[in-house]
């Protein structure tokens, strides 16, 4: 029978578990080609850690002091560069760009080919990819160019994803157009990011609202000698009119904030920095129109709430592979977002709720917002979220509230609610949690609070 | 102008200004045009043409920016992805935009791999970047390790599957009955990580890597010096489980390494026999073990 070596080592340090491997591998390759006098066997190791630690690849970012103070080892892999160790059947990025030509002959490309797919997750059903064109992406570069007035040597910086549309659209593709720097933040602790503003001259910031709220936490600890920042935009989810307040005492700046969607390759309206009404998401950009209109498509007068409806060459192409939702939500021109608001007099937009999020109960629309509003005015409750929820198909929507706070009890928040709130919207149950689902930008996933949420990270079993 | 032709008439008109800062260097507008035309060129001699979807899942890293700008290119169409993503998210996304390749970083190969089957229009996996992140903790994690010869196996799928296969056995022998396994890499108790492995190559060898969650990995202490958004904090791991949550108790160190050794003895027709490192193993692993504790 064919025997292998076993090597067991239950008091190994985390470096242990890559340079063990690793010298076998090196004996056995080396062995090859030199005279070895003791050949190594296939080789089987079993490990167990004596204490915690973690091994983590070269571009990963570790706080090691704090590593050290909780008795933590932290060891890194070292680079793998040309011929090193890869995981089995892939192509290495840089290989592949080494053995290629550096000049590149065009493709015919057109304004309307579709440049980049962006998956969203809307609040129910699978996630949709929409499509967004060259054209899409220069018309959102012009739009934002009033908004953003930049110079040559001005720096963005995007805490945003590039994967999310409005790090993608503002933090690189508009950086880049208008041949600005875009210093590249690939993993953010708000600490390290400070230090970043001021050595790298970061100008221009990219950010959503919690972004901002940990970025101030982290300046009140320890404040900044020097600051570049010129505009900040946040964007994605309602910023606090306090986070504005505070991040101007503190970085001397007012933030901007913005509105858009995936569908709008990014910002459509924006609150201008000398007119900021709070509360509003401002007054729509160069090349957007922004309508609000009743359930029969007709436009609506100032003040009065409806759907938003918008119209610009930053409006998607449609959704990949699916024209009848493309049907649906874009017509004569007009993408409907299935966002609620409504314009003042001036022209400030408001977004109020989202379509789907308004709850139907005793012949009622209610606005999840506004109870949420309420229950956030509750000095124990940091964060509060309200969903409609059916018990069974065909019986009415019950209102449902998820808070997150101190020293609380659903009967205290039932009764602070029965005093606030008209009858039919006070919530019928009320859950406390720890936190609230949040996406990457930081937007509460309502659908992951409602009934029958499958979590799709899981893998199951019968998929395939 | 479009978007494919962006970067070229910015490297004309100033050459020398910096386009990209990362970690402390510049990329200029005419070294970011040259390496996206790299990258283009390498794309399209792997057969990527106009129209085709290419995938990415990466940070906003330099490698992001030649991806998606090496895309539109080629007019293909660039679908970048939240690197939070797990399992059905991904395969959702893969599928539905049909993607020819996929551009990602090192460590979520495992990820990907588990669900390349369900994907027959994926072609390529092209992978960047050193941030694989392992967590190691003295009750929770046991790891087993391999370095084989490519030549005990037909090719990776066969790697992979006989791996996968007897790891199974070696945990349904430890009374966790629910164990299954799909393909390339996680080992599962209904939608849960019970275990991963991953295959990794140099020259004619393949490193085998497991780790399996004895207890539940209590991961605050891990995350309180990586920095990550407390709200996304429970989608950077995907849901895992331990074999004590399985099963009610916890299984000893000797149960489990003969449980699953004896799975891996019977299936590869072998016997296991405790040893030592040789001379010049030992040399090696005093030259890494300052390597790794330099940094």
């Amino acid at each position: 029978m064919n025997e292998w070596r076993l090597i067991t080592n239950l008091e190994a340090d985390v470096a242990d578990l890559l340079a063990l491997p690793a010298a076998i591998i090196e004996a056995r390759i080396a062995g090859r080609y030199i005279l070895s006098t003791q050949k190594s066997p296939q080789t089987l190791l079993i490990q167990r850690v004596k204490r915690k630690g973690m091994l983590v690849g070269a571009d990963v970012l570790v706080d090691r002091e704090e590593a050290s103070k909780k008795g933590m080892d932290v060891v890194f892999q070292p680079r793998g560069g040309r011929g090193g160790l890869r995981p089995a059947d892939t192509i290495s990025l840089e290989e592949l760009m080494l053995k290629s030509k550096e000049k590149f002959k065009s493709e015919d490309v057109s304004l309307e080919d579709v440049a980049a797919l962006i998956y969203t997750s809307g609040t129910t059903g699978n996630p949709k990819g929409v499509m967004l064109t060259h054209r899409n992406f220069l018309a959102e570069c012009e739009a934002t160019l009033r908004v953003i007035p930049t110079m040559p040597e001005d720096r963005f910086a995007s805490l945003v994803p590039f994967f999310h549309i409005y790090g993608l659209a503002i933090g690189l593709v508009a950086a880049l157009f208008r041949g600005c720097s875009s210093v590249l933040i690939p993993q953010y602790s708000p600490k390290s990011f400070l230090r970043k503003i001021e050595d790298e001259r970061v100008s221009i910031l990219i950010a959503i609202p919690t972004q901002y709220f940990h970025l101030l936490l982290a300046v009140r600890r320890r404040p900044i000698k020097k600051s570049y920042l010129r505009y900040c935009i946040s964007g994605a989810a309602p910023l606090p009119v306090k986070v504005i307040e505070a991040f101007k005492e503190s970085f001397g700046v007012e933030i901007i904030e913005g509105y858009g969607l995936t569908e709008t390759t990014a910002a459509v309206a924006v609150n201008p920095r000398d007119r900021i009404k709070p509360g509003s998401v401002g007054l729509p950009v160069e090349g957007a129109e922004i309508k609000v209109v009743d359930d029969r498509g007709e436009e609506l007068p100032q003040d009065r709430a409806g759907e938003i409806l918008i119209k610009g060459e930053m409006v998607m192409k449609g959704y990949y592979n699916l024209p009848e939702e493309t049907r649906k939500t874009l017509k004569d021109g007009w993408l409907y977002t299935g966002d609620i608001g409504y314009k003042d007099g001036e022209g400030y937009l408001y977004i109020t709720d989202r379509k789907k999020d308004i709850i139907i109960k005793g012949g009622f629309n209610i606005s999840p917002k506004e109870i949420e509003e309420i229950l956030c005015e509750h000095p124990k409750v940091e964060e509060a979220a309200v969903v409609g929820y059916k018990e069974k198909e065909g019986r009415e929507e019950a209102i449902k509230a998820f808070i997150v706070g101190r020293d609380l009890t659903p009967e205290e928040i039932l009764r602070y609610c029965r005093k606030r709130l008209a009858s039919y919207k006070v919530p019928d149950e009320i859950e406390l949690k720890d936190s609230l689902p949040k996406s990457a930008t930081g937007k509460v996933l309502r659908k992951e609070l409602r009934k029958g949420y499958k979590d799709l990270r899981f893998i199951e079993r019968d998929e395939s | 102008m479009n978007l494919s032709r962006l970067l070229e008439e910015k490297a004309e008109e100033y050459p020398k200004r910096t386009a990209l800062v990362y970690e402390g260097k510049n990329i200029t507008f005419q070294e970011l045009n040259r390496s996206v035309n790299r990258l283009a060129n390498g794309l399209k001699n792997l057969g990527i043409e106009k129209g085709d979807r290419v995938a990415i899942m990466l940070p906003n890293s330099p490698e992001f920016v030649y991806s998606f700008f090496a895309c539109q290119r080629l007019g293909a169409v660039a679908v970048p992805f939240n690197t939070m993503y797990k399992g059905g998210e991904i395969l959702y996304i893969l599928k539905d935009s049909g993607a020819k390749a996929i551009i990602t970083l090192t460590n979520f190969v495992p990820l990907i791999n588990e669900i390349k089957p369900e994907l027959p229009n994926l072609k390529y996996i092209i992978t960047t970047g050193e941030r694989s992140l392992t967590f190691a903790d003295p009750d929770s994690t046991r790891f087993v390790q391999g370095v084989l010869s490519k030549s005990i196996f037909k090719d990776l799928d066969d790697a992979y599957r006989k791996t996968g296969e007897a790891l199974v056995q070696g945990f349904q022998e430890l009374g966790l009955k629910g164990t299954w396994y799909k393909h390339r890499g996680s080992l599962r108790i209904g939608g849960k990580k019970l275990a991963g492995f991953y295959f990794s190559e140099i020259e004619d060898l393949y490193l085998l890597n497991m780790v399996c969650f004895l207890v539940p990995l209590h991961t605050e202490d891990f995350f309180s010096v990586l920095w990550v958004p407390p709200e996304v904090k429970d989608k950077v791991l995907e849901p895992l489980t331990s074999a004590e949550e399985e099963l009610g108790r916890r299984p000893s160190d000797e149960e489990f390494k003969k449980a699953v050794l004896g799975a891996l003895e019977k299936q590869f027709g072998i016997q296991l026999k405790e040893g030592g490192l040789t001379r010049d193993e030992r040399f090696g692993y005093e030259k890494q073990k300052t390597l790794a504790k330099k940094r």
